[in-house]
């Protein structure tokens, strides 16, 4: 019998055809960030051509993570529950901010909730308006991110913007990470078939989100395009709070999980 | 010869090695407890295999048996805010495992360096060795 990834009856899935509900419409976060004007490796080094993985070894390494319980939402379930951005507009930054803190605790780190608010303010002049995810990779890898015992998660406020803040923001330092190619699943399942968090934004769903784990849905006859499509999808940590989907977790598959913008985290300055 | 000179010498042989006194086991992670250190390269991911630092297992072991554990890429250049001796842990896995990753450093008398076992059950048995 073909294996295949089990998937939580509560979680949400959007494929293809998936009506959205009311709560899930587009919002005004994900902002498509321009290719012309910033041609990939703008912001960061692309993920080199070497690093990518097979296609052909998608569904076994799929396959073996889920059966070791590995998966970066296994890891992540039971040590950080998913952010929720409020009110703000500021999914590009939360989800940049969810996989920052993921890769810590992957390191070894303590958790430590960061507020996506410090950034995406500091990013925008303290307007709550929509950005990409490598505007926030970005302002992380050279000032850091505060915590959110020191700025609220969700206050786009100056009285937090103080000095003490954003010197305690350099421990939480984003040091490495690539840009994909958007729409690739290439770049994508290579990255998180290693482990490795991907913030990624969607144009339709004018959303980003944190994708964390490979779902394999059949065995794929071949590699083509359209196999990978029809065989594979990704689960995402969105930023709305526990309650939506399975404890905040959702999957996108076909060809919703076509990423309009996509990175990988590679890793955060060490810390004990 | 007197008693003192006969003793003298005979702590000298000692010191020597000539009485069968072992070398100090060698302290690969020179902090107290019990430490654990992981290289990893999360750029070669064909061959670079670190899943069992996420095995469930193997993370609530070093959770509930640790004093510290760390899974660092071997690209790391800063090590500001961890202690000195975790800088010198870093650089002595770099040098022992010849470009080998994943690669495992655990802490103590029983202490080990060696390629990270890639099944969670065989590295659980390596740290139980090593506490």
């Amino acid at each position: 019998m073909t294996w295949v990834s089990e998937i939580d009856p509560a979680e949400r899935i959007i494929g293809d055809g998936t009506k959205l509900t009311l709560g899930e419409r587009p919002r005004e976060g994900y902002e498509a960030r321009d290719y012309k004007a910033e041609p990939l490796g703008y912001y960061a080094p692309p993920l080199g051509a070497s690093e990518r993985i097979d296609r052909a070894e998608f569904y076994d390494r799929a396959q073996e993570l889920e059966r070791g319980r590995a998966r970066l939402s296994d890891f992540a379930s039971p040590r950080m529950a998913v952010l929720n951005q409020g009110r703000t507009n500021y999914c590009w930054i939360n989800a940049v901010v969810f996989g920052a803190e993921l890769t810590r605790i992957r390191q070894g780190s303590d958790h430590v909730r960061l507020s996506p608010a410090s950034g995406g303010a500091k990013i925008k002049n303290f307007r709550n308006v929509g950005g990409w995810c490598d505007q926030a990779a970005k302002f992380m890898q050279s000032r850091g991110i505060v915590p959110a015992e020191l700025w609220p998660q969700n206050e786009i406020n100056r009285r937090y913007d103080t000095e003490q803040a954003w010197d305690v923001a350099k421990r939480y330092q984003l040091t490495e990470w690539n840009e994909l190619r958007p729409k690739n699943l290439d770049d994508l399942f290579s990255c998180l078939l290693r482990g490795l968090a991907c913030p990624a934004g969607f144009s339709w769903w004018r959303h980003a989100v944190c994708l964390v784990d490979v779902v394999v849905f059949d065995k794929p006859r071949n590699t083509s395009d359209r196999e990978l499509l029809r065989c594979f999808g990704v689960r995402f940590a969105n930023s709305w709070g526990k309650s939506y989907g399975a404890q905040g977790y959702g999957i996108l598959k076909g060809s919703k999980q076509l990423a309009d913008g996509q990175l990988c985290i590679r890793s955060m300055r060490v810390t004990a | 010869m007197s008693p003192r000179v006969v003793v003298a010498l005979l702590l000298i042989a000692l010191a020597l090695g000539l009485g069968g006194v072992k070398p100090p086991a060698p302290r690969y992670i020179d902090l107290p407890g019990f430490n654990v250190l992981v290289l990893t390269e999360t750029s070669a991911g064909q061959a670079v295999n670190d899943n069992v630092t996420r095995s469930p297992l193997v993370r609530s072991w070093l959770e509930q048996n640790a004093d510290e554990f760390f899974v660092w890429d071997d690209s790391t250049t800063d090590f500001e805010f961890v202690a000195p001796q975790w800088r010198e842990a870093f650089d002595l896995a770099v040098a022992q495992s010849n470009g080998v990753r994943p690669w495992l450093l655990v802490s103590g008398e029983r202490g080990s360096s060696g390629p990270l076992p890639s099944d969670p059950q065989e590295l659980l048995e390596l740290l139980e060795g090593c506490r």
